[in-house]
């Protein structure tokens, strides 16, 4: 079923559209679950809790695109799970390894800096990621959206996992160096 | 968090970037070259980094059975490279021929190539040319007041590992460096005699497959005997131990058993986690990966190749079409061609591997008997 149609079961809150999201988008959020909480029980329970808070949202909501729509929700409700874990010291620390890598992108700063604003700072991300070439983009991305192991994304572009680490390690350089010269204090 | 909070925004990237991105779009794999290729790269390199890396101090022995062989480069990203002493080093791909991209007046051997760049040693100091800009960088120099002599290896996909020599005072160290900016990273073996050195050389007890760290520690008097250990826990097979310097290759780690008897008999450690004990029809030094591994069988005149995960091996069908050829001593492979060579190196033959239906290599085709010559 085409996202117009999914979207209109959930405005005429027909149960169905849990469902119809379900069978269409259920591995897609499962796969970003799983890659922030390396659990199939705090997956399961983290997909089927996107699935009510879409419901909550639509409507009023009425995404462009419920893929990334509901991508996003799974996304933080892991990332929400994953914190209380990391407080509770518990967890395999792998997400944390992906999260670690990105303090090589954090410009130096002194603390009586003001931090910058997060929609100036998602802003400078897409000007940045659309300036990168497209595969360097996707590959960023698949590892700090998704989450996706070195390994996986190796495997599904056909690459070396050492020329992976080191397109990620580049672009992160790259983002660093344009946090620095945009004056970026995080 | 600093970092926190970065990951967070990232989080909020544009709905068109996160689409496209998409795990659920993957590319389409155009050939098994992709496959093949891009992953052998790791492996050839590593075959580098072991020539690359000669050293006095009684390895000799070692470097030259590497897996890449005597007179061979190495493959990085489907490029072959390879060294001309007195000229530099140069790049060859079979569609564009051979380019020199260094001029080199020093021993020729001392260099490795990996994804960033081409490393190169001058005299007492490292240096990198990055691949993407060309950019020179000087990245260590060795303290001449208290070493005569240094040489230096690639570490772990973007680090290098140098060894200080005093031969004076037959005083050794090695340092871990950073490839791309030169920050002295660790002492990892601390200042040590020659005598002692030849046991404890951080490079011959520690090895990386994937992610796995995996250690060799002695159990003889001589420490010419090994157990294999992960975690702190000894992985062999009971009553099973491994002799030094295992082939390392792309996502598969090589262990010679330790024995008179079992020709052959290996202990493989493999990236995704998995091990196992296979017998392989040869001691010599493989090119490959966790599929496939080549290597030349001299008596046979061609290549043996073997499945990586079952131990079952084969000869290459050649191709020649005719054209004579050097005797193959040595093979590299990026998975879709086989650079040859002789027992001193001499000519590179060039071939492409020919594959059944099910994309199991089963011969290999004569593309060009000496690339290095002025066509």
């Amino acid at each position: 079923m085409d996202d117009k149609r999914i979207i209109e079961l959930y405005q005429k809150r027909s149960e169905a559209a849990i469902s119809e999201t379900a069978n269409k988008y259920g591995k897609y959020c499962y796969f970003i679950a799983y890659h922030i909480l390396y659990s199939e029980e705090d997956s399961e329970e983290c997909v089927n809790d996107t699935y009510l808070r879409a419901w909550e949202a639509i409507p009023p909501q009425c995404p462009e695109k419920l893929s990334t729509f509901l991508g996003k929700i799974t996304r933080n409700l892991a990332l929400n799970r994953y914190k209380y874990y990391l407080r509770e010291k518990r967890g395999n620390g792998k997400a944390e390894l992906v999260i670690d890598e990105l303090n090589e992108c954090i410009p130096a700063s002194n603390n009586t800096e003001e931090s910058v604003d997060e929609i100036l700072l998602v802003e400078l991300l897409n000007q940045f990621l659309y300036s990168l070439p497209k595969q360097k983009r996707i590959i960023f991305l698949r590892r700090y959206w998704y989450m996706s192991s070195i390994q996986e994304i190796a495997k599904d572009y056909g690459f070396s996992e050492s020329k992976v680490k080191m397109i990620l390690l580049r672009t992160r350089n790259k983002l660093k160096q344009v946090l620095e010269k945009e004056g970026i204090v995080l | 968090m600093k970092k926190m909070r970065l990951f967070e925004a990232l989080g909020k990237v544009d709905e068109n970037l996160i689409a496209e991105a998409s795990p659920e779009n993957k590319p389409k794999k155009n050939s098994k070259y992709i496959r093949w290729a891009k992953r052998l790269a790791v492996a050839a390199c590593i075959g580098l980094v072991i020539i690359g890396a000669v050293d006095t101090l009684g390895r000799l022995d070692y470097t030259f059975k590497a897996s890449c062989g005597a007179g061979l480069g190495t493959i990085v990203d489907g490029t072959y490279y390879y060294s001309e002493p007195h000229k530099g080093i140069f790049k060859y791909t079979p569609e564009a021929g051979a380019e020199l991209l260094l001029h080199t007046y020093w021993f020729g051997e001392d260099w490795a190539v990996n994804e960033y760049g081409i490393y190169y040693r001058d005299d007492m100091s490292v240096y990198v040319c990055d691949h993407e800009t060309g950019t020179r960088t000087k990245l260590y120099t060795s303290d001449s007041a208290e070493n005569t002599h240094m040489r230096f290896q690639l570490w772990q996909e973007k680090n290098i590992l140098v060894t200080n020599y005093n031969k004076n005072t037959e005083i050794v160290y090695e340092v871990l460096v950073d490839g791309i900016n030169g920050e002295v990273l660790e002492t990892v073996m601390e200042k040590t005699s020659y005598d002692v050195a030849k046991y404890t050389y951080y490079s011959d007890l520690h090895y990386q497959v994937g992610d796995r760290e995996i250690t060799l520690e002695p159990v003889n008097e001589n420490r010419d005997v090994f157990i294999v250990l992960e975690n702190g826990e000894n992985i062999l097979p009971d009553d099973f131990y491994v002799t030094k310097y295992p082939d390392l290759l792309d996502g598969i780690l090589i262990f010679t058993k330790y024995t008179s008897i079992d020709f052959g008999t290996s202990f493989v450690a493999y990236s995704d986690g998995t091990n196992q004990v296979l017998t392989f029809p040869t001691n010599a030094r493989f090119s490959g990966n966790d599929k496939y591994l080549y290597y030349p069988d001299v008596f046979e005149e061609t290549i043996g190749c073997v499945n990586a995960r079952t131990g079952e091996s084969w000869y290459l069908k050649i191709e020649n079409n005719g054209k004579e050829y050097n005797e193959m001593h040595n093979v590299m492979t990026d998975g879709e061609y086989l650079y040859t060579c002789g027992p001193a190196g001499g000519e590179t033959a060039l071939w492409k591997l020919v594959f059944n239906e099910n994309g199991t290599p089963i011969g290999m085709s004569l593309i060009d008997n000496d690339i290095k010559s002025e066509k």
